[in-house]
């Protein structure tokens, strides 16, 4: 049952090759603080604060990781969008390029 | 002489006294502090966190004014990590817990991040390690007061070797005083790697242990393209890359760089196409802007590596659809998978480790033995065609069989399509790389069976002189201007003007300044380079005449050696363009 402005989103992370790692968290923490809503992120047992970088690289989250978004306040709906775009963004090329 | 293999990061040849980095040892003068000084530690952690969250500010604005706010993101992450009050409250707790100094406690937190990192996700973590030791060690210097920068100005142009440098480090260098870089440790894809393409500073790292073979001063040479660090360097091999390295700033030299609006043309009017080698859609636009007339090369393998499952028919086609509508009327020759080998296992597939894979189950010849594969990629292919002036092209040819096979498979996938009225456009003019010297040899046969030739001189080099690219202990036979190969090139235009087939040279050779002439000598007439050379290619183009040209060609084919041909080219170059420093 959701409370106004509360979403709760589960989004998968890509952003390959190094997915939530230092620019993205820091982007993401950015942003948070920006808005006027609480957004948290959980990942298992883990609980990261999403206005706070070194929070969310704590959750250790990969390409390819699970995590759940949840949103309360105003603004909550765009701020989720902002986050999931940022985590699932097509990412930097990997492989140096190859022999020809 | 050694010659030492590394990840090539960013492109470039740079020859010079090494400058040689010791980034170890931070200093951290005491562990713990008396309980009446807790407070103190505790004032020196929040101005520290402070000035450095403030340095790391500067840091980032100067590095997004020079190269952008993507770069700059880099080293802002940095900023919102300092001012992070949970990992302030952290270190703290540290200091009054423990009595630790701030120094002590910023270290044992943030390499308690790192382990906790690495006992999540050991390759991960590691990705990550360079950017935490990077953190402590401004905190640490910030806290000792510790300003020296050896790196922001060396007197003399030199080249960085170090076991590693930090992301704050590479963005401070300045490209005109440090000519490369060369690391033990390192990976592509780290933010220091990024940083010193982004400032196209030649790179290698990932070279392993050499720092005790190098002393300050000695001569050392950094291939970035190819991932070379060569210490002490023979007689040969610095004249070689000498030329290389002259000819690479003649082109980019003094002067200014010709506009993308004009066009690549000899003294003499002769039109030579610059194109560009591609990996990714988002490489098109970059083209653009350095004044492609089109795309030569593009690699269609990120399609397939690090990925679950192989892509899928709609995947490949928005991929191609991206760049074929970026590129409008201009050519994209789109080339079939050309993997395996190394690198590549399809989600469908092979069953064991090849011992040879260079010579086994790869590229053209894993599409004809994985027809769904090689099907969905040649239909996504025909689909994206309307949008734009696609082109298609076989890699690793060796034999007209597999000429005539492939072809087939495509006509095949051109009936499909008509029957299901699937728009496509016909008569998409299908070609072929030379690169296998089996198919050099056959260029007549071959040239009357497609519409254009491109020749893969990375591949074409390695397989006439069997020497491995890969393998550092043969460097110096693998040379794009050995006698061998230059004839087969000169076989394949001949056989290629017979016919009245185009031919253009898509492997490093052509991205090379120092081989413009002689390609063009011996009758190329396109050339297909990474984006970034295209200027200095254009300026090259723009100050060669033909005749002259053709004969620098006539006479290196007469040349029995490598060496000779090398000679000749320097000779070459001291004669048509001003004279660089190297």
């Amino acid at each position: 049952m959701a409370a106004p402005g509360h979403i709760q989103r589960t989004v998968t992370v890509a952003n390959p090759p190094l997915g939530l790692h230092l620019r993205p968290a820091n982007a993401i923490a950015r942003l948070v603080r920006r808005t006027k809503c609480a957004v948290t992120f959980l990942y298992g047992d883990k609980v990261a604060d999403g206005r706070s970088p070194s929070d969310l690289l704590m959750l250790f989250a990969p390409p390819g990781t699970e995590l759940v978004l949840v949103a309360d306040g105003d603004g909550a709906a765009e701020a989720v969008e902002a986050v999931v775009a940022i985590l699932t963004a097509a990412g930097e090329p990997d492989e140096h390029p190859p022999s020809s | 002489m050694e010659i030492r293999r590394g990840i090539a990061v960013s492109e470039g040849i740079a020859i010079g006294p090494a400058l040689v980095l010791d980034t170890e040892g931070v200093r951290i003068p005491f562990r713990t502090v008396p309980a009446d000084r807790v407070d103190g530690e505790i004032a020196r952690l929040r101005a520290a966190l402070l000035d450095a969250a403030d340095s790391a500010r500067v840091r980032q604005q100067s590095l997004a004014d020079k190269l952008g706010d993507d770069m700059g993101d880099i080293i802002g992450s940095h900023v919102g990590l300092f001012e992070d009050p949970k990992r302030q409250a952290e270190f703290e707790s540290l200091i009054r817990v423990h009595n630790y100094s701030a120094e002590y406690a910023v270290s044992r937190g943030i390499r308690g991040y790192l382990k906790r990192l690495e006992a999540n996700d050991a390759a991960w973590a590691a990705r990550l390690r360079p950017d935490f030791l990077d953190l402590e060690k401004q905190l640490l210097g910030a806290l000792v007061g510790d300003r020296t920068q050896p790196l922001a100005q060396p007197g003399t142009p030199v080249v960085v070797v170090a076991n590693d440098l930090t992301p704050t480090e590479t963005s401070q260098l300045d490209p005109k005083t440090v000519h490369a870089l060369a690391t033990e440790s390192g990976g592509a894809t780290s933010h220091t790697a990024i940083l010193a393409g982004a400032l196209e500073i030649p790179a290698v790292v990932g070279v392993g242990k050499f720092l005790n073979d190098v002393s300050g001063g000695d001569t050392v040479i950094v291939d970035g393209t190819q991932g070379l660090v060569i210490l002490d360097p023979d007689d040969a091999t610095l004249r070689r890359y000498e030329l290389l390295r002259r000819a690479q700033l003649s082109a980019s030299g003094i002067h200014r760089l010709p506009t993308r609006e004009v066009p690549a043309v000899t003294r003499d009017g002769s039109r030579i196409h610059l194109h560009g080698n591609i990996e990714f859609p988002s490489e098109a636009r970059p083209c653009l802007d350095r004044g492609a007339d089109g795309i030569g090369l593009y690699r269609t393998e990120f399609l397939y590596t690090n990925k679950s499952h192989d892509p899928t028919e709609e995947e490949q086609y928005e991929a191609y659809c991206a760049v074929l509508t970026e590129f409008g009327s201009r050519p994209v020759v789109i080339r079939t998978l050309d993997l395996g080998g190394d690198k590549f296992v399809p989600a469908t597939g092979i069953a064991a480790a090849e011992k040879n894979p260079f010579l086994g189950l790869r590229s053209v010849r894993l599409c004809l033995r994985n027809l769904p594969l090689f099907k969905t990629q040649l239909r996504a292919i025909l689909r994206a065609s309307v949008h734009g002036d696609a082109r298609v092209m076989f890699p690793m040819i060796s034999t007209v069989m597999e000429l005539r096979h492939c072809k087939s498979v495509w006509r095949e996938v051109q009936e499909d399509l008509e029957e299901a009225g699937i728009p496509y456009k016909h008569d998409l003019p299908v070609g072929t790389m030379i690169e296998v010297p089996s198919a050099a040899l056959m260029a007549d046969v071959l040239a009357k069976q497609v519409d254009f030739f491109s020749i893969g001189t990375n591949d074409l080099v390695q397989y006439t002189l069997a020497a491995d690219r890969n393998n550092e202990t043969v460097a110096d036979l693998y040379n794009p201007a050995d006698p061998a190969v230059l004839r087969l090139i000169a076989q394949v235009v001949k056989a290629a003007a017979a016919c009245n087939v185009p031919v253009t040279v898509c492997g490093e050779m052509s991205g090379e300044p120092a081989y413009t002439a002689l390609l063009v000598g011996l009758g190329i007439r396109s050339l297909s380079a990474t984006p970034r050379k295209i200027p200095e290619l254009k300026r090259t183009v723009l100050a060669l005449a033909v005749p002259d040209a053709e004969k620098l060609a006539a006479e290196a084919l007469r040349m029995e050696t490598a060496r000779e041909v090398n000679a000749l080219l320097s000779a070459h170059w001291r004669r048509t363009l001003p004279d660089q420093e190297v």
